[in-house]
């Protein structure tokens, strides 16, 4: 398991990637992050909600409440376009980061 | 199934929000949880086991608070506040002054906002605070008031006092010829002044009332640049034997009898018969004499010299102020009193041989019985700042770990570690400076509770109070300890930085340094308060050992009433003694009388009458040296009454008068240092030295020695002699009473103006009020030191607790693997336990050696018992440890009962 330091600053990054596909609530994004790193990400309420705020605030992403029947409300987030844009880059930074890791680490085969 | 929202609010400490935000964020965060919970249970786990698993991935809710207050703060701010943040980023970047500025006030406002939300932290942090910065506060304010505050006297830097020293006694007072001689020939002061303390009775307004006068030179009101609120000073012409009667009025008695007349000088009063005309009145900051003593009147001491003007043997309670002249420095005195004193020697051998004269400033003098016991509080009070000052380090240290997270976060998001010290510095000089100004208040009613208790030993003329210069040092002690307590941790908080929190994920401990700096603490803390114990426990000790020490006569039921017989009445000694026997015939068959009696000197009582004796047989005297003792004049049954015991002879009788042969009744100290082995009765003495032209007395007793200045100091050997035979206007009736003795004061009243009623009664009280004055030091030292004490136990029992706390909930999870393992919860108890006594250990050894080194600024104080008594060193080091233990095995005590599964799972 990986901390939840080392989360932290890719949290971003994997809710822009995830939102990428469709909007979704809190808890959705944060089980996709655990399931789809096999268990070796786990998410915590009190963290992710700072992270989706500042996201909002920069107007990435924009949160809006959805009553469905049946169930109770939630607040489902979707990519703005900006956030679009900011997920190219990140993702590009993070490639560029993991290369330069990789290479100094030595496991690059480039 | 739990109530999330509820959950989420208990957790989340939100400011209330105008606008309804903090019911949104509270119900996302609930509707997450809520759906963790479900999926539990979709799991088919237990509600419980689904709970916990929701409760298991809400983690730090501090760092939600944190966010949101900080966001909530910022979508308000005012267009001010924003511009000032605009300006602030933009100086960040070109640095400057402006920008330190800038963030500083952002670090403040954020660091309130962080305390208020942590009320409990706070308030410890504050209180511990406030009691230590009181309590050295309250120190300063005395030594302020002592030392640095001018005395209400202008210039008083100049002014001096003087007495005389005698080759038998080192601290003489002064006789009437010499200070008239020391005036004459000196030629460094711009003038002195001589003063002694009195009674006149008062006649004609209402009741006959004693008054306490003082007697001073005419010189006085220029030595201290002093003069009257009404009237005038006294001329030169009127401060002579032959002088016309005046007299000054003090402002509270002027206020008291006369209802503040602006009319009354030019009256007359009737003082021991004598018209008096009144010609001043002083200001109500005139305070004189310098100790403190009560006056009602001030009058020119030369009118009431005419037993002592042409007499240089006699000392009648005279000291001497001066004033030093232009650029004269005190050695320069002391040397020119010198040589005056060598002048006298040779002139006036039989009485001045080996006399020489002390000068001291007059603050120093009036400071001499309080710098010891001051220093000492001063060091006690020193100690309890720094227990409060680790004690809230460890507080803030325990606060930053907990928030590691947070600062981790910070660090993250780009925040510099110089960025987080100030921050967390910040929050801690929030913390003592606002804990130092509560100290202030605290301080300013410790002055008002404590200072009226030793008005006695603290002279009025020293003004204690909160000034500037107390706040200033108050404030600046606060920032000093606020600094160096709070960036030790602040310091701690950033080195194990993102890195060491990676590799300790949530199970980081903060590191090793961090649990070293919180060791140094503990042992800092303990060590502190053992030293504070062993002096609250010496001087506990020493007042025991003083209260169980045999005074020498028994005080019980014995109420004492002094009468002072005006001579202008009572002219001779036959006419005073039969009033006095009058007064004992009647007090004798009041009811509830046992015994009665009177003497010219009470036990342990104020005032005294030492005199110089010599032994038949004895070496003559040399060098001027006398043999002294104390004197006292009694009637019959005095030892009875005040149950001193008669060990061999007999008391006096009447028929002991003047025309009976001259006898006298020794104590056991002269006994047994002049007759050893032979019977003392029927030997002689007479007053003076071996040339003396006294007559013989014939020793006819021994009685049992009395500790006549209280239990604490050796008293001279002591002599009686029958009240017929010598006596003066003042005695003490003393009366021994079978029930209460305050019930007789009324009956003693009437049965003395039944005989005369123009005679006042000085003062009653009880033999054991005056004990109780002559522990008064001891019981005042004694209950400071036991505040101290207590407090600093207290201090250090939370200060230990607090850190094993800590530390154990830190080593949950390795206590888990060492019970999983099969370690027995006796083992991990006696693990836990084990590393906090040992520092308890370090900090025993140190603090006894503190306490040993320290012990000496004590010895003084202490009576019967050593500064080193090995009972105190062994019992508080034992004391201290059971509390320590207590304080330790607690917090184990909750570690044992970790289930080694959850402690686990918090991984």
């Amino acid at each position: 398991m990986f901390s939840s330091q080392l989360k932290k600053g890719s949290m971003e990054l994997l809710i822009l990637s995830i939102l990428d596909e469709e909007p979704r609530h809190g808890y959705e994004i944060g089980k996709l992050i655990e399931t789809r790193s096999g268990m070796r990400l786990q998410f915590r309420v009190s963290s992710l909600y700072p992270v989706l705020c500042r996201m909002e605030e920069k107007n990435w992403i924009k949160g809006r409440w959805v009553e469905k029947a049946g169930t109770r409300r939630r607040r489902f987030y979707r990519l703005t376009s900006q956030g679009k844009h900011a997920l190219e880059r990140e993702q590009e930074t993070w490639s560029e980061f993991a290369a330069a890791v990789n290479q100094v680490i030595g496991l690059s085969h480039a | 199934m739990r109530d999330w929202k509820r959950y989420v609010r208990e957790n989340l400490s939100l400011p209330e929000m105008k606008d309804g935000s903090d019911e949104v964020i509270v119900e996302e965060l609930a509707t997450q949880l809520e759906d963790l919970y479900r999926e539990g249970i979709e799991r088919g786990w237990s509600e419980q086991e689904a709970e916990a698993y929701a409760c298991d991935h809400a983690g730090d809710w501090d760092s939600v608070t944190e966010f949101v207050a900080g966001s909530n703060n910022s979508s308000k701010v005012s267009p001010t506040e924003r511009w000032l943040e605009d300006r602030e980023r933009h100086a960040m970047a070109r640095g400057g002054g402006w920008a330190v500025l800038a963030g500083i006030e952002r670090d403040v406002r954020y660091s309130a906002r962080a305390l208020r939300k942590s009320p409990g932290f706070t308030a410890i942090a504050l209180a511990t605070l406030a009691l230590g910065v009181g309590a050295v506060t309250t120190m300063l304010s005395l030594i302020n008031g002592l030392l640095l505050k001018p005395l209400p006297y202008a210039d008083s830097r100049d002014v001096v006092i003087l007495w005389e020293r005698l080759p038998s006694f080192e601290n003489a007072r002064v006789t009437y010829p010499n200070f008239l001689d020391w005036r004459e020939r000196n030629r460094v002061f711009e003038d002195l002044a001589a003063y002694n303390t009195g009674s006149l009775n008062l006649t004609g307004v209402g009741d006959p009332v004693e008054l306490d006068v003082v007697r001073v030179s005419a010189s006085m009101f220029s030595i201290l640049r002093t003069r009257p609120m009404l009237g005038r000073g006294f001329l030169p012409e009127e401060d002579r034997l032959e002088g016309d009667r005046v007299v000054i009025l003090a402002h509270g008695y002027w206020q008291d009898q006369f209802g503040a007349d602006p009319e009354i000088v030019g009256n007359t009063l009737s003082l021991d018969g004598v018209p008096s005309t009144i010609v001043g009145v002083m200001s109500r900051e005139f305070v004189f004499p310098p100790d403190g003593s009560r006056a009602d009147i001030y009058v020119p001491i030369e009118q009431f010299a005419a037993n002592w003007i042409n007499n240089r043997g006699s000392h009648p309670g005279i000291l001497v102020i001066g004033r030093r002249g232009p650029g004269a420095t005190l050695e320069q005195a002391h040397a020119d009193l010198d040589r005056v004193a060598l002048e006298l020697e040779a002139e006036y051998p039989e009485t001045n041989q080996g006399s020489r004269v002390h000068v001291a400033s007059l603050r120093a003098r009036m400071m001499r019985n309080i710098r010891e016991p001051i220093l000492l509080l001063l060091l006690a009070v020193a100690l309890l700042l720094l227990i409060a000052c680790a004690n809230v380090a460890n507080l803030v240290l325990a606060r930053s770990t907990a928030r590691q997270r947070e600062i981790a976060i910070r660090t993250s998001l780009g925040a510099s570690g110089s960025r987080v010290v100030r921050l967390l510095l910040t929050e801690s000089m929030i913390l003592w400076v606002a804990g130092g100004l509560l100290g202030i208040g605290v301080a300013q009613y410790a002055i008002r509770a404590l200072v009226p208790l030793r008005s006695d030993v603290i002279s009025p003329i020293f003004q204690i109070g909160i000034d500037w210069r107390v706040v200033s040092a108050a404030l600046a002690i606060a920032l000093v300890t606020g600094l160096v307590f709070g960036l030790l941790p602040a310091l701690r908080s950033i080195r194990p930085n993102v890195l060491e929190y990676l590799k300790e994920g949530s199970r980081s401990s903060g590191g090793v340094g961090r649990n070293r700096l919180r060791g140094a603490l503990v042992i800092a803390e303990v060590s502190l308060a053992v030293a504070l114990l062993v002096a609250a426990g010496l001087t506990t000790r020493s007042l025991a050992t003083m209260v169980a020490t045999d005074p020498g006569f028994d005080p019980e039921n014995v109420l004492s009433a002094e009468l002072n017989l005006p001579e202008a009445r009572y002219q001779d000694g036959d006419q005073r003694t039969a009033f006095f026997k009058q007064l004992l015939d009647r007090v004798r068959t009041l009811p509830g009388v046992e015994s009665a009696a009177t003497t010219y000197v009470i036990p342990v009582g104020p005032g005294g009458w030492q005199n110089s004796f010599h032994v038949e047989g004895e070496p003559p005297e040399r060098n001027g040296e006398y043999t002294f003792a104390e004197v006292s004049s009694i009637s019959d049954d005095y030892f009875a009454t005040a149950g001193i015991p008669v060990v061999a002879g007999r008391d006096f009788t009447w028929r002991d008068n003047e025309d009976a042969p001259r006898v006298v009744i020794v104590d056991e100290t002269v006994a047994h240092r002049y007759w050893p082995s032979e019977d003392p009765v029927g030997k002689r003495i007479k007053w003076g030295n071996h040339s003396s032209g006294n007559e013989w007395m014939n020793v006819v007793g021994v009685v049992g020695h009395v500790k006549v200045n209280g239990v604490m100091e050796e008293a001279l050997p002591q002599l009686y002699i029958p009240h017929a035979q010598d006596n003066d206007d003042g005695y003490y009736l003393v009366v021994k009473t079978a029930g209460v003795p305050t019930q007789l004061v009324e009956p003693i009243r009437r049965a003395v103006t039944e005989m005369d009623p123009l005679q006042p009664i000085a003062s009653i009280n009880t033999l054991e009020e005056y004990i109780g004055l002559s522990t008064e030091d001891s019981e005042f030292l004694t209950l400071l030191l036991g505040i101290f004490a207590a407090v600093a136990l207290l201090l250090a029992a939370v200060g230990i607790y607090g850190v094993m706390a800590q530390a154990t909930a830190e080593r949950t999870h390795e206590i888990g693997v060492r019970m999983a393992l099969g370690a027995t919860t006796g083992g991990v108890l006696g693990m836990v336990v084990r590393q906090g006594m040992g520092r308890v250990a370090i900090g025993v050894v140190f603090g006894l050696a503190l306490a040993a080194g320290g012990g000496q600024l004590l010895a003084a104080s202490l009576f019967g018992v050593s500064p080193l008594d090995p009972v105190t060193f062994l019992a508080t080091p034992l004391a201290l440890s059971v509390v320590a233990l207590v304080a330790s095995v607690v917090p184990a005590r909750r570690a044992m009962r970790v289930d080694p599964v959850r402690a686990l799972q918090t991984e």
